[in-house]
């Protein structure tokens, strides 16, 4: 199992008043094995049990990788840095494009008393190869609330 | 001539097939749709099983996940897919898998000799490889945190239908039908390989169903209009755009229990 905690976030308005808040993974890469994240904030990650799940009181939202797997095809075929080879190439991206997975955490952040900033940890698993860490890549994690 | 035309209606009418959870089918009626999958799986031509997973995954990879066509990509597949079984036996439909309120893997899925337990892996027109599945397999439950959610999913049945937005209607049953792939396992935790296993097609049955029931909901609630015109890939005609597939009377099909229709007076 893959265990990450960010640095800390800064809530962009008063904790008092946020109506909604939502995380969002963007560049979420989906090549190899499928995989499910479990998101925590402000849990102390170096703490948190391995086995923590949904019902701890840090947990903030989960979601699951429908992924591609090993590449199938000849060398090349899952390079998703191909892009378009002409100015007139409207094909649709590949299959491997990054994706953005978003979640709603505004039950969780609400919960926080009073936080300056949030810190989220993760605990992601590949169930096919539950020991692997380098399981959920992404290029960044951004905390948007709303008033 | 009058230079205002008329409008005529067809001159046959056609009564609009349901689909039926896969649990609540006659036993006739789940005898058919064994027949209809195995004769597609024992054809390897542009009719069989290998075809048509092969539009999803390996070789062709025209689904589109993580996109705002998710669903209507998938509801035109579901309608090719369905006439090809019925190319075989007449009148069948692909039912739901109701994960919403079932637990488990239905048993219609289950046992021996059983065409909906499982399937061959040999994808037409590409070379296999060593290391490719040459059968299905799942894997349900994973055991260790973290997880996927198991069925039945009715705790998130009031969020789902939550949103009056379409995009992020899409963005929810995504994530729904993505956990539902990663808690079934086995090749139907894979892309490439997942539509080559007949749960598959109940699968997005289900999700078809759910997007039904929210239009229904939601009736003014479309697509973005630059989606409206966007083609969804498909190896035969017709191949759709988004706006004509966001009818499903008018693609020939409803599901039991979504709307209730009686004849006129005509």
């Amino acid at each position: 199992m893959q265990r990450w905690t960010s640095e800390p976030l800064d809530l962009p308005v008063p904790p008092a008043a946020i109506a909604r808040a939502h995380l969002e993974f963007q560049g979420t890469r989906v090549s190899g094995p499928s995989f499910v994240v479990y998101t925590f904030v402000n849990a102390d990650g170096e703490r948190l049990p391995d086995d923590a799940d949904r019902e701890h009181p840090r947990f903030a939202g989960a979601f699951s990788v429908f992924a591609y797997g090993d590449c199938w095809g000849a060398t090349g075929h899952c390079d998703a840095g191909r892009g378009p080879v002409s100015a007139f190439d409207r094909r649709p991206e590949h299959h491997l494009t990054p994706v953005t997975f978003t979640l709603d955490v505004t039950d969780a952040v609400k919960r926080l008393e009073a936080p300056e900033h949030v810190r989220v940890t993760v605990h992601a698993a590949r169930p096919v190869d539950p020991d692997a860490t380098d399981v959920l890549r992404f290029e960044r994690l951004a905390l948007y609330a709303y008033q | 001539m009058s230079p205002v035309s008329q409008v005529r209606a067809p001159a046959v009418t056609a009564a609009v097939r349901l689909r039926k959870s896969v649990s609540r089918l006659t036993p006739d009626e789940l005898a058919a749709y064994r027949e209809a999958v195995a004769a597609m799986q024992a054809l390897d031509d542009n009719r069989g099983w290998q075809y048509y997973a092969g539009w999803h995954g390996v070789p062709n990879e025209w689904c589109q996940h993580g996109s705002p066509v998710f669903l209507p990509w998938h509801r035109s597949y579901l309608y090719h897919f369905e006439l090809a079984l019925q190319e075989q036996v007449p009148d069948v439909t692909v039912p739901w898998w109701d994960w919403m309120d079932e637990a488990g893997i239905p048993g219609a899925f289950e046992g021996e000799d059983n065409p909906l337990a499982g399937s061959a892996i040999r994808p037409l027109g590409v070379q296999p490889q060593p290391d490719w599945p040459t059968e299905t397999w799942r894997e349900p439950g994973p055991a260790r945190e973290p997880r996927p959610l198991p069925p039945p999913l009715i705790s998130r049945y009031e969020w789902l239908m939550e949103p009056t937005d379409f995009l992020e209607f899409t963005r929810r049953i995504e994530l729904l039908h993505n956990n539902m792939h990663v808690w079934t396992g086995g090749t139907m935790g894979q892309v490439p390989w997942a539509a080559f296993d007949p749960i598959f097609f109940s699968h997005h049955s289900m999700v078809d169903r759910l997007w039904r029931i929210w239009q229904v909901a939601n009736p003014g609630a479309l697509p973005p209009p630059q989606l409206l015109d966007v083609s969804l890939p498909a190896g035969k005609r017709p191949i759709f755009t988004v706006r004509e597939v966001l009818d499903v009377q008018a693609l020939g099909y409803d599901y039991a229990g979504s709307t209730a229709v009686v004849g006129g007076t005509l």
